[in-house]
C-alpha cells in the first residue's frame, strides 16, 4: 500500500497539471510499492497530464490488469484511450467503469463522452444525464453533457454549459465550448467567449485556434462580399455606377469598422498576430482560395476600365484563377486529409 | 604526496560527493591528525546531519569540539558560537541540527529526508557576478536595493519595505541565481525551497512546516527566503482539489503579512515559470506585488555563460563573441546542455580516432544544429497571457519582449 503522503504528492502535481514532475514522482512511488495497483494507477494518470498518450494507455491497461475491480482504472483506461482515438474500445472501458460502480457520476460521465466519440449520440445523452443525475453540483457532468448534446442539440448544450458556468464561472473549457456553439449564428459572441476562455486559462491552445479562425472568417466574409459587391455594380454601365461602387465601399469599411469595435479590447490589440499566422499555417488554403478570387475579381474591374485588348488585367484574372484553384485544390486536401 | 596536498584532494573529492560519508569522514579524520580541528567541526556536523546516529561523526565532533574550545579557536559558521565548553550537548545539537530539517511525513525515503529544506547558506555571489541583464538588475535595484540601502531617501519618499519579489519567466534563465546573487548584495543569507522540498514537507503537518519554514529564516536574520516554483506551493486555490494544499496557502499568506509588519530583515523571493497559476492573493500589495520578468539571457550574459560552461573543458579556439550571437533566444539551461553536446561530440571523436582532442568551434556549431532553444512552449502560453490575461497590465513588460522580438 502506499502511503498518504506519497499518493498526495502526485495527486498535488496533477492537481497543478506538473505532468513531466508527476511521472517523476509515480514513477518513484511505485518503484517503491511495485504490487500496488493505485501506484500504477497514478503513474498512468501523470503520463496522460503529461502527454505521453502511448505511455498513458500502457500504463492504464496495467492498471486495470492489476485493479481489475477499481472502476477508476477502467475510467481512465476510458479517457487514455480516447485520447489515442480509439474511440470505441473507450466505450467498452467506461462501459465496464459503470458496470463496476453504477452510480459513480465519473463513470457515467466518461461513458457518456466515449459513445459520443464512437457515433452513438442518443445513448451518450442518455449517460451524460444520468451523471448530472447522480452529481448535480459538478460542474465536469455539466461540461459533458454539453459535449455530447453539443453538435445534436446546441440549446440543450448551451443550457449545460450555462450551468456548469454557474457552479465554476472560471471553468474555462465551458467558456470556450460556449463560443464554438456560437462560432456561426454570432461570431462577434463567440469571439469574445474564447477571448474570455483564454483570459481564464491562457495555456488552451483550442481556445485561440478557435479565436483566431473565427476572426479570419468573419474579416474574410467582409473583404469578399465587399469585392463582390464593388464588383457587380462597377460592371453597370449607369451614370450611377460610380456613387454605387463608393457606396457598396463605404458599406464594406462600415461593416469592417463594425465588427472592429465589437471585438474585444484584448482582441483588438492583438489582432493581427491572430489574424496572420493562421493565414500562412492552418487556412492557408482558405487565404490562398480568396486572394485568387480578390485578384481576379480586381483583373475584372480592371478590364471595364482598361482599352479594349489589353492584356494585363486577362493576365491578372487568368493568374487569380489559378491562384484560387490552387486553392481550392489545397482545401479538398486538407479537408481528406483532416477526415 | 604531502598531507596537505592529500587533505586538499579530499577537499576537493568532499566537494564534489558531498554526501560520501566515507571520504568526509576519511577527511575529517586527516585534519584531525593535521590539528585543524576548527576544521573539522562542519564535516562531523554534515555527518551527523546525514545520520544522526552516526558514530563517526559523534566521535569527530566529540574531539574537534574539545580541542576547539580549549583553543579558542573561532567555531564553524554551521555551529553555534555557545557550545558548552566541556563535553558536547548532544540534546542542543540534535536541536540545531533539527531546525534545519523540517518534519518529514511517514513513510518519506532516506534519500529524501536529507535533501534539507530548511537549509541555509551563504549566498556566495552578488549581482556583479551575474553577466549581462543589466535590465533585471535595473529593476532588481528600483525595486528592491535602493530602498533597502537608503533609510533616508526611503522614509523621504515614504517607501515601503513591505512585499516580496516575484521574478518570473521561461524556465532555465537563471531566476535561482539571480536571487542568490540579491541575497549577497544583502549580505543575507540565503535558504532555497525548491517544489521537492515544498512537495515533502506539505503532506501531513503543512501549515506547521511553512511556519517554520519562516521561522528559520527569522532566526537566521538577515536572510533571503526563496521560493522556488511558488506556483506549485501557491497555486490558484480555486483549482486545487486538495484542503491540505489550500490551508497551506493560507499558513503562507499569513506568513508573508507577519514578515512584512514585522520587517525583521527576512527577504522573501519567489520564483515562477507560471505567474498566471499563482493564487490572486498571493500577488496583492504587502505580498508578492513587485515582479521581475527574467528573460532569456542577453548577449553579454550569454557570452559570461559559455565562457562559465567551457571554463573547465579543454577547449581551444573558441569564438566566445560569435557563440552568443549564434545562441539569441537560447536560455542558460541550453547553452550548457549545448556545451555537454558539444564535449560529447568531441569524446565520441576521440574514442573513434583513439586520440583524444580539444573541443573546438566546430563541435559546438555542430551541437547548435541539434539543439533548439527550449522556451518555444513557454512563449505559446506567454503569448496568450499577454494578449488576453493583461487588462491590469501587469504582463506589460512581457508584451514588450514579445512585441519587440516578433513573438506575438
Amino acid at each position: 500500500m502506499t502511503t498518504y503522503g506519497e499518493q498526495a504528492r502526485v495527486e498535488h502535481l496533477l492537481s497543478i497539471r506538473r505532468g513531466t514532475e508527476a511521472v517523476a514522482e509515480a514513477t518513484r512511488l511505485l518503484a517503491r510499492n511495485p504490487d500496488d495497483a493505485e501506484a500504477v494507477r497514478l503513474l498512468a494518470l501523470a503520463h496522460d497530464v503529461a502527454g505521453n498518450r502511448a505511455e498513458a494507455v500502457a500504463w492504464s491497461r496495467r492498471a486495470v490488469a492489476a485493479a481489475p475491480d477499481d472502476h477508476r482504472a477502467h475510467v481512465l483506461l476510458s479517457r487514455t484511450l480516447r485520447g489515442a482515438r480509439a474511440f470505441q474500445e473507450a466505450a467498452e472501458a467506461a462501459y465496464e467503469a459503470l458496470r463496476l460502480a453504477p452510480g459513480d457520476a465519473s463513470a457515467a460521465s466518461s461513458y457518456a463522452v466515449a459513445l459520443s466519440d464512437a457515433g452513438h449520440p442518443r445513448e451518450a445523452e442518455w449517460a451524460a444525464r444520468r451523471a448530472v443525475e447522480l452529481s448535480p453540483t459538478d460542474p465536469a457532468s455539466h461540461l459533458n453533457l454539453g459535449y455530447v448534446l453539443h453538435r445534436v442539440q446546441p440549446d440543450a448544450a448551451r443550457r449545460a454549459y450555462e450551468e456548469c458556468l454557474r457552479l465554476d464561472p472560471a471553468n474555462a473549457l465551458a467558456i470556450q465550448n460556449l463560443g464554438a456553439l456560437k462560432s456561426k449564428s454570432s461570431p462577434m459572441e463567440a469571439i469574445d467567449k474564447f477571448a474570455a476562455s483564454l483570459a481564464v486559462d491562457p495555456s488552451h491552445d483550442i481556445a485561440r485556434e478557435n479565436l483566431s479562425r473565427t476572426l479570419n472568417r468573419r474579416l474574410w466574409i467582409i473583404l469578399i462580399i465587399t469585392v463582390f459587391t464593388v464588383q457587380g455594380i462597377g460592371r453597370t454601365d449607369t451614370p450611377e455606377a460610380g456613387p454605387a461602387v463608393a457606396g457598396a465601399l463605404a458599406l464594406g469599411l462600415a461593416a469592417a469598422g463594425w465588427t472592429w469595435f465589437r471585438l474585444p479590447r484584448t482582441v483588438r490589440r492583438a489582432w493581427l498576430p491572430l489574424v496572420l499566422p493562421n493565414l500562412a499555417g492552418k487556412l492557408r488554403p482558405f487565404a490562398v482560395t480568396g486572394a485568387g478570387l480578390a485578384v481576379s475579381l480586381g483583373g475584372c474591374a480592371w478590364i471595364e476600365l482598361a482599352p479594349a485588348g489589353a492584356a494585363g488585367p486577362m493576365v491578372l484574372v487568368v493568374a487569380g484563377v489559378v491562384v484560387m484553384a490552387a486553392g481550392l485544390v489545397e482545401m479538398v486536401f486538407a479537408s481528406r486529409d483532416h477526415h | 604526496m604531502t598531507s596537505d596536498d592529500l587533505i586538499g584532494s579530499l577537499e576537493e573529492a568532499v566537494a564534489a560527493s558531498p554526501d560520501d560519508v566515507a571520504l568526509r569522514a576519511h577527511l575529517a579524520e586527516l585534519l584531525l591528525l593535521a590539528g585543524r580541528r576548527s576544521d573539522v567541526v562542519p564535516h562531523a556536523a554534515h555527518l551527523l546531519h546525514l545520520d544522526p546516529r552516526s558514530a563517526a561523526g559523534r566521535a569527530l565532533m566529540l574531539q574537534a569540539l574539545d580541542e576547539t574550545e580549549s583553543a579558542s579557536t573561532p567555531p564553524a559558521p554551521a555551529m553555534p558560537s555557545d557550545q558548552p565548553g566541556s563535553g558536547f550537548d548532544w540534546r542542543a545539537a540534535e536541536d540545531e541540527l533539527g531546525g534545519l530539517l523540517p518534519p518529514m511525513f511517514a513513510g518519506s525515503s532516506p534519500e529524501r529526508s536529507e535533501v534539507g529544506a530548511h537549509d541555509v547558506e551563504s549566498a556566495g555571489i552578488t549581482l556583479a557576478d551575474v553577466g549581462g541583464m543589466e535590465g533585471v538588475k535595473k529593476r532588481l535595484n528600483a525595486a528592491f536595493l535602493a530602498p533597502m540601502r537608503n533609510e533616508r531617501l526611503r522614509t523621504m519618499y515614504r517607501k515601503s519595505l513591505r512585499g516580496g519579489l516575484l521574478l518570473y519567466g521561461p524556465p532555465g534563465c537563471g531566476k535561482t541565481y539571480i536571487a542568490r546573487a540579491l541575497a549577497g548584495e544583502l549580505q543575507a543569507r540565503f535558504m532555497a525551497v525548491s517544489l521537492a522540498d515544498i512537495l515533502d514537507m506539505w503532506v501531513g503537518n503543512s501549515e506547521r512546516n511553512v511556519h517554520e519554514l519562516f521561522e528559520t529564516a527569522r532566526a537566521n536574520a538577515p536572510s533571503v527566503l526563496f521560493l522556488d516554483e511558488v506556483d506549485a506551493i501557491g497555486h490558484k486555490r480555486s483549482r486545487m482539489s486538495s484542503d491540505v494544499m489550500r490551508n497551506t496557502v493560507n499558513q503562507l499568506l499569513l506568513e508573508l503579512d507577519s514578515v512584512s509588519d514585522s520587517n525583521d530583515g527576512v527577504f522573501v523571493l519567489a520564483a515562477t515559470n507560471h505567474p498566471w497559476d499563482v493564487d490572486a492573493a498571493l500577488r496583492r500589495p504587502g505580498r508578492f506585488d513587485r515582479t521581475i520578468l527574467v528573460l532569456p539571457p542577453d548577449l553579454e550574459a550569454r557570452a559570461t555563460i559559455w565562457q562559465m560552461c567551457l571554463r573547465d573543458r579543454p577547449v581551444s579556439g573558441i569564438d566566445v563573441r560569435r557563440l552568443a550571437k549564434l545562441t539569441d533566444g537560447f536560455t542558460g539551461a541550453d547553452i550548457a546542455h549545448l556545451c555537454d553536446s558539444a564535449a560529447e561530440l568531441a569524446l565520441m571523436d576521440a574514442v573513434e580516432t583513439g586520440v583524444p582532442r580539444m573541443i573546438g568551434q566546430a563541435d559546438v556549431e555542430a551541437a547548435l544544429k541539434e539543439v533548439r532553444p527550449s522556451v518555444g512552449p513557454w512563449f505559446e502560453t506567454a503569448r496568450n497571457v499577454a494578449m488576453f490575461a493583461n487588462e491590469d497590465g501587469t504582463y506589460d513588460d512581457l508584451l514588450r519582449y514579445l512585441r519587440k522580438h516578433r513573438r506575438l
